[in-house]
């Protein structure tokens, strides 16, 4: 007698789990679970026992009995669970993995609130520090891992999607080259830190590759998920300047009975922070189709949309994407083929940024429109004039409303990356796989910035209408040839992997400039149409061995050419050693209850770098002509005037070459209490040598005076630290814990062709205030962008003294010479925490962060916080707000070098915190509801005194500020 | 293969075969004269020349400028940018980001002159009616004069490279040591040297190109500061060149304001000075639309303009508020009564400076204005970039440097013909015969130099050349307001009469020397 | 760590340095001789001021007073190093200035003041005494240039001067007006210049005068005379040839007169081989003195015994010199008897080149 017995399978959070084989014992009979984890089988008369398997998991065995409906819940298995970890070029078994390697899976992410796909990854995998841009709706972020290994060279990591490095030199119109991909569509992110890991990516892998894979088709039922959001971004806080009366008695001090200076104090009360700064709604809908047509073609399809408003009024963004996933198998299964497609369309609607900075000094006094007839020739926006010429005076900020408002600065960007990889398993030599991999990055950015004639700002050059646009192409092949041999005879076990990769960088930009009507002429930048283009060809080749299932080696090399380099050094060859011992698998540990894994890793690797950020052709000599703004003057006899095209012959050096990093790796992975706790340290030394650094040339040398060469040492030290601990694993309640440190240290060991001990350094970090200042310096033996500055002495009550520097060389007077290095912008230590718990249908997460000895120069308040600025006689005179900040220090003048400035940023942030519901079993099991609510950025506590401390660069000013984000969404699956 | 990349940008030229194309010579020549007006191949800002500064702030004639007036007795400047405060104060130290741009500047400059010259050594043909020889001389003119600024600035110390040295990061050896003729030799041999090859001076006409007048007014200034230069006098040869100026060039004073609201003086400074006369020499030209910086004379005309002045009748749209004039230049030196050379402005400032960033302390000038003498605001309707060309050498130089070597009794000059031309001066500012030199004043050096030159020249970059000549840019015996920093002036150490090395180019080439004293 | 690092302590914290050298209660010889004016007469020298240990950019202010309670204070420099040496004659200035009188022993109070600036408390220094005796100094006196054919109408000649020895506009001086250095004839015309150096403050005949035939003459500035040049001043008629002149004139604000009078210097008195003069006219048992017009000084070689002696001119006592009180080479007109304190052969020299400061030299040969 047949019975028919149906349940329903869910994993350790309760989570219904498709795609989970249900077998009748000793049978074929069964299937697998379907979306929402359902499963039917038919049981015959004397089968009475299920098998259970999903991977990851451990398989049951579960007795029928009498029942008609078995829920099964799954247990994990930690042997293997993340059993199979991505690594360049294929992928290895976590226990093989002989590299420092760290994968997010998107059981890991927390559910929502994401709009950018490094959130993803913020604060989860140790020596991995994400800095946002700002607040702005779809910012990018500094991405570090392991400090930067390169002064003047890009310190970004190598972002490979699919199989397909991308170019992150970012696209225009388009902060973030993360965003190509929406977050919902990933299935991981794997982050290679070490060498021996990297090494495989050779040149581009110098600060860590980002390896992301998609989410793909499965062959089984039809699959719709649905997730949406609503947020509202709340502006969290704001910069402390002098209230109205605070102002209006700040003038009348200093200016008594001047009334040429007391007569421009208007009548209003403006907050003018709030007048540009506001809440904003924003909403995020995406939808994604799954499964498999006619069981041949399994497929993912996936629909985003989303609409963000920025708390900087005007600030806006659209975004669209779509992908495509296909995953089919042929020819018996021997060919797999995957082919992904995504396509974004991003419409941004930028704000200006400036007028955060004009809103902190615009007088309070005076309105954002104002009735009078003066100004209605600025559409009555408010500005300062100049009682000369009636116009408005040019030096003088812009009315921060005006700035906003009658600046239209918007862009369109289309991006589409695509790939198709062809992996073949040879049918006479299954041991033998060829992969083909040929990738298309394409985008396309389309902007223009528009602005009145009435708008005050741009009085002088009578509005603005200024189009850009960005076009890139960027292709890539890939072939390998991989043989998998066990060699039982002698217990090992080889992999050799070789490959050639190709791949083409092809970039057209497109400016212009003239006033709003386009009338001037010529006009005030031409048409001007730029194109560049680079290759890198490689040959790559890795061999794994294991012996004994114990002893890892891993051997990678790679040769790779570039076109940025002559043909005498354009070749680089990048090698890197590994091994590892699985000592779990020694007799000793083997029945050990208490360590459940352990395994040593050493590696070693050269890596190397031509991302150089200067120009694809920094070895050739090239002459550059002249846009007809740059013209030069001669006149005919009669004197009449024409314009000669210059030509401008551009430095270079002909023998630039690859920046090379040397990395030292020693880690441990470790698991104890039936890996209840697990984690990884990592000890870490990178060597730069022949840094890519743009130095002074000596003079008379080159056809400039700063030239991108390779000169100069850097190194980075570190050690990593990371731990999970399942705290709590019962049926109804689990409470995952997740916490990683990193501490690294940064130092330039060279920096010149020469030693000279009088030479101080590179100055760099330029601020607000006066043309050129620079608060910076590279200085050999000390980190790179250690802040340069006078060290500021206070008076008994711990208020600065203006003026009063200490006397470093004490010879009577302050002049650079008494400047000294202090801090830098790069924490010492940094530190994630997530947090994840999960009772019966709820759950509950948080992430925050720590950064520790990360300091950050306030110029927001040096450039505002002394009096002398609050009027300024130029054009008959005008009114600035001052920082709060006056009100401590009693600065008359900008003391910009003073170190009271350079302030403490350490900082914990908690990131997001979320709770969530499952619905489970409604509609009969139809239908899978998830209902959410999330806060991110909840709280910063830090002694820093600015509105932000993360700051990436450590110079804060005009930081877009990052809203707080209250969100509630769903996810429903059918 | 893919590899072997070349410039795929239209406005790219790989310099394998940049000169396929001969027209591409006429180009890279203007390139030569437009280094010391644009600041790189966009305009006004855009593609710089050189790096490590604020574009607009790296143009060499500002830089120059800055570096010939703000330490001296006729100007200073209140804006709190960096360094610069201590270009007023004459009190700046190798690390000056000002003084290394003009360095760098001069380098720049010395180096895209060596690599045209290399590129037509030995190339013969005509493009557009010039010769490439003749533009080879006019290119080892301007790499002369850019080694000019570099001696009179740097001294005898600085690196030395010619079109034989190659483009790398090689280590240029220095000219000589502080004080040493070789450089001095080396510029006087090349200009005498292509002299006779340039084109034949154009009064009236083309000011913007080097002719021989050029090359002559360059060896007079040369000549006439050897003493300066550590090297014995060369009056004499000084004469010699300032009288083929005054005798060869066909120049004329501008007397004429051709019916303009301005003086005849006043257009030699305006929008179009390039057709006010004969006077002009040689010219840096600059164009409100064509030929865009935030240097040479827009800087001049913009950082004069603040308090109460009104900047449309300057022809720009806003003044920048930082150039003032001193009480040492509007009182003490200057103008005895009438003269159409006073062009200090006065209203609503005060004459004593106690704060030098105030731009109300201290007269203001109002010497160049971006209108036409038709009294017409130059071309750039946003009034931001000007057209006044910069003038490099005018007549009336040569009259003064002819006085000066008349009153150093040089054999030859005579004191007779010295009061023609400083009388032909005077009648053009329409001063009094009451207030012409006196025979005495004709006779003394201090009164020619240390009078005469500042009030027909007074904010045209050649102050510091002529006070240190006159042996009182340092020491005390002549201070101005600010001068050592202090507000009444102080005596400053004769280490400032050459500017440091910079320590940045010290750090990249061990084979140089830092002047005494920095 | 605590941001607020370095950190002044309170107002009292600060220790003021304090001056070490010349030892308290020393006595501070001014050397007047050896170049004496420019010589250093001390250097004052000081401990470290204290600013809760933290170096600071300042400067130190040496200053004294003739009083403990620092009413009248005077200033004798600053600088940022540790010690200021002080010369003799900036010394001597300070206390003139200080209204201390010469040749007297005085006890003088000093103190090193620091500042750092407006924003630090200026310290200041416990008072530090030593003695010293001022000396008499030379005094700048109003002066106004004489060019003229003599000297070559250099205009900025600090030798060519003459000097208004009361500040009262009335200026005197004495110069070979009629011959040129190198001893040859000049035409004896000239100008008064107030500013050394600048054309522009010149006086002279108005236009057309001619040789006026008597003192006083009248003259005009530049500017009185509408911007023009004024003709040149003339040796009036009545004064004759003379290898020197006296001239005495004032300035108005664009007018003036001047007045010349012939001179030539003898010397008379009982300590000369002739002894005194009787008292009538024209009694003229002077002793010559030859002069040197380059140098502007009389000179005469002669046997002297001990006693008194005198300058005088044109055998008349209506102009003679006397011992002067600005030093023990000074002479004034009309003063006391010089004295001649031992008989011998003596050169006796009357140097007339730097008006007011008129000098003699008794020099045993
Ligand atoms: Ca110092
Ligand atoms: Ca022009």
């Amino acid at each position: 007698q047949e019975r028919a017995i149906s349940g329903t399978v869910v994993d350790e959070n309760g989570d219904t789990l498709p795609g989970v084989a249900v077998l009748v014992k000793g049978t074929t009979k069964g299937g697998t679970t379907d979306f929402d984890g359902k499963f039917k089988v038919t049981l015959a008369d004397g089968e009475d026992v299920l098998v259970v398997s999903y991977i990851g998991y451990k398989s049951q065995e579960i007795v029928v009995g009498t029942s008609t409906n078995i829920d099964v819940a799954m247990e994990v298995d930690a042997e293997q669970l993340e059993e199979v970890v991505v690594i360049g070029y294929g992928s290895v078994k976590k226990e093989d993995a002989t590299g420092s390697v760290q994968a997010i899976t998107a059981s890991d992410f927390n559910q929502g609130a994401i709009t950018s796909p490094q959130d993803l990854l913020n604060g989860k995998v140790a020596g991995v520090q994400m800095t946002s841009s700002g607040g702005a709706p779809g910012a990018g972020s500094t991405i570090r891992i392991r400090g930067g290994s390169s002064l003047s060279a890009s310190n970004d990591p190598l972002i490979v999607i699919d199989g397909v490095p991308i170019d992150n030199e970012g696209v225009s119109g388009m902060q973030n080259p993360l965003n190509t991909v929406n977050p919902n569509d990933i299935e991981t992110f794997t982050v290679l830190k070490d060498a021996s890991a990297t090494a495989i990516y050779g040149s581009r892998a110098s600060n860590g590759v980002i390896l992301i894979t998609t989410k793909k088709g499965s062959s089984g039922k039809l699959k719709i998920d649905y997730a949406g959001n609503v947020s509202v971004a709340t502006v969290p806080k704001t910069v402390d300047v002098l209230n109205t009366n605070q102002f209006k008695d700040m003038v009348n001090k200093r200016y008594p009975g001047q009334t040429n200076v007391t007569d421009l104090i208007g009548t209003n009360d403006t907050d003018w922070q709030n007048e540009v700064l506001g809440s904003a709604v924003s909403t995020d809908h995406n939808v994604s189709v799954s499964g498999s047509v006619k069981d041949v073609l399994p497929f993912r399809a996936s629909v985003g949309y989303t609409y963000n408003d920025g708390i900087l009024n005007t600030s806006h963004l659209d975004r669209t994407t779509a992908s495509l996933g296909l995953t089919p198998k042929l020819l018996d299964d021997h060919l797999s083929i995957n082919v992904n497609a995504k396509f974004m369309n991003v419409k941004n609607q930028f704000a200006d940024n400036g007028a955060i900075g004009s809103a902190l000094g615009y007088d309070p006094t005076q309105q954002p429109k104002d009735p009078a007839d003066v100004y209605k020739r600025f559409d009555g926006y408010h500005t300062w004039i100049d009682q000369g010429t009636n116009n408005p005076i040019t030096i003088a900020s812009a009315n921060p409303v005006a700035l906003l408002e009658q600046k239209d600065n918007s862009a369109t960007v289309n991006r589409f990356i695509g790939n198709a990889q062809f992996d073949y398993k040879f049918h006479f030599l299954p041991e033998l796989k060829a992969n083909l991999n040929l990738g298309y990055d394409y985008s396309n950015s389309d902007g223009r910035t528009l602005v009145p004639p009435t708008a005050a700002f741009a009085f002088a050059t009578q509005g603005d209408y200024s189009p850009y646009k960005q076009t890139k192409k960027n292709e890539l092949l890939d072939f390998t040839l991989q043989y998998t041999k066990d060699l039982t005879s002698i217990d090992s076990r080889i992999d050799i992997m070789g490959g050639y990769s190709w791949q083409h960088f092809w970039r057209e930009e497109y400016s212009y400039s003239n006033n709003f009507a386009n009338d001037q002429d010529p006009p005030r930048q031409p048409e001007r149409t730029f194109r560049t283009e680079s290759y890198i060809v490689s040959f790559f080749g890795r061999l794994n061995y294991t012996f004994k299932d114990r002893y890892l080696f891993t051997a990678t090399v790679r040769n790779d050419g570039t076109s940025r380099f002559s043909p005498d050094t354009r070749w680089g060859l990048f090698p890197a050693l590994a091994f590892a011992w699985n000592m779990k698998k020694e007799g000793f540990l083997a029945n050990s209850d208490v360590v459940s894994g352990l395994k040593l890793r050493l590696g070693y690797g050269i890596t190397g770098q031509q991302n150089i950020n200067n120009g694809d052709y920094p070895y050739l000599p090239t002459y550059t002509s002249s846009q007809n703004t740059a013209d030069y003057e001669f006149y005919l006899p009669d004197g009449t005037p024409y314009y000669s095209t210059t030509l401008r012959p551009s430095g270079y050096d002909a023998n630039i070459k690859w920046e090379e990093t040397t990395t030292y790796n020693i880690g441990v992975d470790y698991g104890f209490l039936n890996d209840k706790i697990t984690g990884t340290v990592d000890f870490y030394q990178r060597y730069t040598k022949d840094l890519l650094n743009v130095i002074p040339v000596p003079a008379g040398s080159n056809l400039t005076n700063q030239l991108l060469t390779n000169v100069g040492d850097l190194e980075n030290k570190g050690v990593e630290f990371s731990i999970n601990y399942k705290a709590i694993s019962t049926s109804d309640l689990h409470w995952d814990l997740g916490f990683n440190v990193t501490y690294n240290e940064n130092k330039i060991t060279k920096l010149t062709q020469v030693n000279d001990p009088g030479y101080k350094g590179v100055f760099t970090g330029g601020i607000a205030g006066g043309t050129g200042n620079t608060i910076q310096i590279h200085s050999e033996g000390y980190p790179a962008s250690s802040f340069f500055v006078y060290e500021q002495v206070y008076d008994a009550n711990g208020n600065p003294l203006e003026g009063v520097y200490v006397d470093q060389n004490q010879d009577g007077l302050i002049n650079d010479d008494d400047k000294v290095r202090k801090e830098d912008p790069a924490p010492n230590v940094y530190m994630g925490i997530t947090s994840k718990m999960t009772y019966k249908n709820w759950d509950f997460s948080f992430a925050g962060r720590w950064n520790f000895g990360n300091y950050v120069y306030n110029n927001v308040a040096s450039n505002n916080g002394y009096l002398n600025g609050i009027y300024t006689s130029t054009g008959g005179g005008y009114l600035s707000n001052r920082h709060a900040d006056i009100l401590t220090t009693g600065f008359n003048d900008a003391q910009y070098f003073s170190d009271y400035y350079v302030q403490n940023a350490s900082f914990f942030r908690l990131d997001n915190i979320m709770l969530g519901y499952n619905f489970t079993n409604l509609k009969n099991g139809a239908l899978n509801l998830r209902v959410y609510g999330t806060v991110n950025n909840v709280f910063v506590v830090t002694p820093y005194k600015g509105l932000d401390p993360e700051i990436s660069g450590g110079i804060d000013n005009d930081v877009y500020p990052r809203p707080r984000t209250f969100l509630v969404g769903v996810n429903v699956g059918f | 293969g893919d590899l072997d990349t070349t410039p795929i940008d239209p406005n790219t030229i790989s310099g394998a075969n940049v000169f396929d194309d001969p027209s591409n010579y006429t180009k890279a020549l203007a390139k030569l004269y437009g280094g010391y007006v644009v600041t790189g191949q966009q305009g006004p800002a855009g593609q710089g020349d050189i790096g490590g500064i604020d574009e607009g702030a790296s143009q060499y004639i500002r830089r120059y400028w800055e570096l010939q007036q703000l330490p001296t007795d006729e100007t200073i400047n209140g804006w709190a940018d960096g360094n610069l405060p201590k270009l007023s104060y004459m009190t700046w130290g190798s690390n000056n980001e000002f003084i290394s741009a003009l360095y760098s500047r001069i380098f720049y400059q010395i180096s895209i002159c060596n690599e045209f010259i290399r590129n037509t050594n030995g190339v013969d043909i005509t493009v557009d009616g010039i010769s490439t020889q003749e533009m080879n001389r006019e290119a080892r003119f301007l790499r002369a004069y850019s080694y000019w600024h570099a001696l009179d600035l740097f001294g005898n110390g600085i690196p030395f490279t010619t079109e034989a040295d190659g483009v790398g990061k090689f280590l240029p050896q220095p000219a000589g040591t502080l004080g040493g003729s070789e450089l001095f030799n080396y510029i006087s041999s090349e200009l005498r040297a292509i002299e006779g090859d340039l084109v034949a001076p154009a009064p009236g006409q083309e000011s913007g190109r080097a002719n021989k007048a050029a090359a002559w007014m360059l060896l007079s200034r040369l000549y006439l500061n050897a003493e300066a230069y550590g090297l014995s006098a060369k009056y004499d040869s000084a004469l010699i060149y300032t009288n083929k100026v005054l005798n060869e060039g066909g120049y004329s004073l501008v007397t004429d304001n051709q019916g303009s609201q301005y003086t005849a003086y006043q257009t030699l400074f305006l929008a179009d000075n390039h057709t006010s006369g004969s006077e002009i020499i040689w010219s840096h030209n600059e164009n409100g639309l064509r030929s865009k910086s935030f240097g040479g004379c827009t800087y001049l005309t913009h950082a004069a303009i603040g308090g109460s002045m009104n900047a449309s009748e300057f022809g720009v749209n806003g003044g920048w508020g930082g150039n003032r004039s001193m009480k040492t230049l509007t009182g003490t030196l200057q103008f005895k009564s009438a003269d159409d050379r006073n062009l200090v402005y006065t209203d609503g400032q005060q004459e004593e400076i106690n704060d030098p960033t105030q731009f109300t302390e201290g007269y203001a000038i109002a010497k160049f204005r971006n209108m036409t003498r038709a009294g017409v605001a130059g071309s750039d309707p946003t009034g931001d970039v000007v057209d006044i060309d910069f003038i490099v050498f005018r007549l009336a130089e040569a009259y003064l440097n002819y006085a000066e070597l008349a009153a150093r009794q040089v054999p030859g000059a005579s004191v007779s013909q010295s009061r023609i031309y400083m009388d032909a001066l005077y009648d053009r500012a329409n001063v009094p015969d009451a207030d012409k030199l006196s025979p005495t004043e004709l006779n003394s050096v201090e009164s020619l130099i240390k009078y005469e030159r500042s009030r027909e020249l007074y904010w045209e970059g050649v102050r510091r050349t002529d006070l240190i000549r006159l042996g009182q840019f340092t020491g005390g015996q002549y201070v101005w307001q600010f001068k050592g920093g202090d507000k009444d002036g102080v005596s400053t150490p004769s280490t400032y009469n050459v500017c440091p090395i910079p320590s940045s180019d010290l750090g990249a080439n061990p084979n140089l020397k830092q002047n005494p004293g920095y | 760590e605590d941001p607020k690092e370095p950190k002044l302590g309170d107002s009292s914290s600060n220790v003021s340095g304090e001056i070490l050298l010349p030892e308290n209660g020393s006595t501070v010889q001014l050397d007047t001789a050896n170049g004496g004016a420019d010589s250093v007469a001390t250097t004052f020298t000081w401990s470290e001021s204290n600013y809760n240990g933290i170096s600071l950019a300042r400067n130190y202010t040496v200053v004294i007073s003739d009083t403990e309670t620092f009413e009248n204070v005077q200033a004798l420099g600053d600088t940022p190093s540790g010690e200021l040496p002080v010369n003799t004659k900036a010394l001597n200035n300070a206390l003139v200035a200080l209204g201390l009188s010469v040749d007297t022993e005085h006890t003088v109070y000093s103190k090193v003041i620091t500042i750092v600036n407006a924003n630090v408390d200026t310290l200041s220094s416990g008072e530090h005494t030593f003695k010293v005796t001022p000396y008499l100094s030379v005094i700048n006196y109003p002066k106004v240039f004489l060019p003229g054919d003599f000297s070559g109408w250099n205009n900025n000649d600090e030798m060519y001067t003459i000097a208004s020895v009361n500040f009262d506009n009335n200026y005197e001086g004495y110069m070979p007006l009629k011959t040129k250095s190198d001893g040859t004839a000049a035409s004896g015309q000239f100008k008064f210049v107030t500013i050394g150096g600048d054309w522009g403050s010149q006086y002279g005949l108005p236009n057309g005068t001619g040789v006026p035939a008597t003192s006083p003459a009248s003259i005009i500035s530049k500017s009185g005379n509408g911007g023009n040049d004024p003709d040149n001043c003339e040796v009036p008629t009545d004064a004759g040839d003379a290898p020197q002149y006296r001239i005495q004139a004032t300035f108005g604000a664009d007018d003036g007169s001047y007045t010349i009078t012939p001179t030539v210097w003898r010397i008379v008195g009982d300590a000369t081989p002739n002894g005194w003069p009787g008292d009538a006219p024209n009694d003229k048992n002077d002793t010559d003195m030859t002069y040197d017009p380059a140098t502007n000084v009389w000179m005469v070689t002669v046997d002297l015994t001990a006693g008194e002696l005198k300058f005088r001119a044109n055998y008349d006592w209506g102009l003679n010199f006397g011992q002067g009180d600005n030093g023990s080479n000074s002479l004034s007109l009309g003063a006391g008897n010089i004295q001649v304190a031992e008989a011998g052969n003596y050169t006796v020299k009357l140097d007339l080149s730097e008006a007011p400061n008129w000098r003699y030299e008794l020099i045993k040969n």
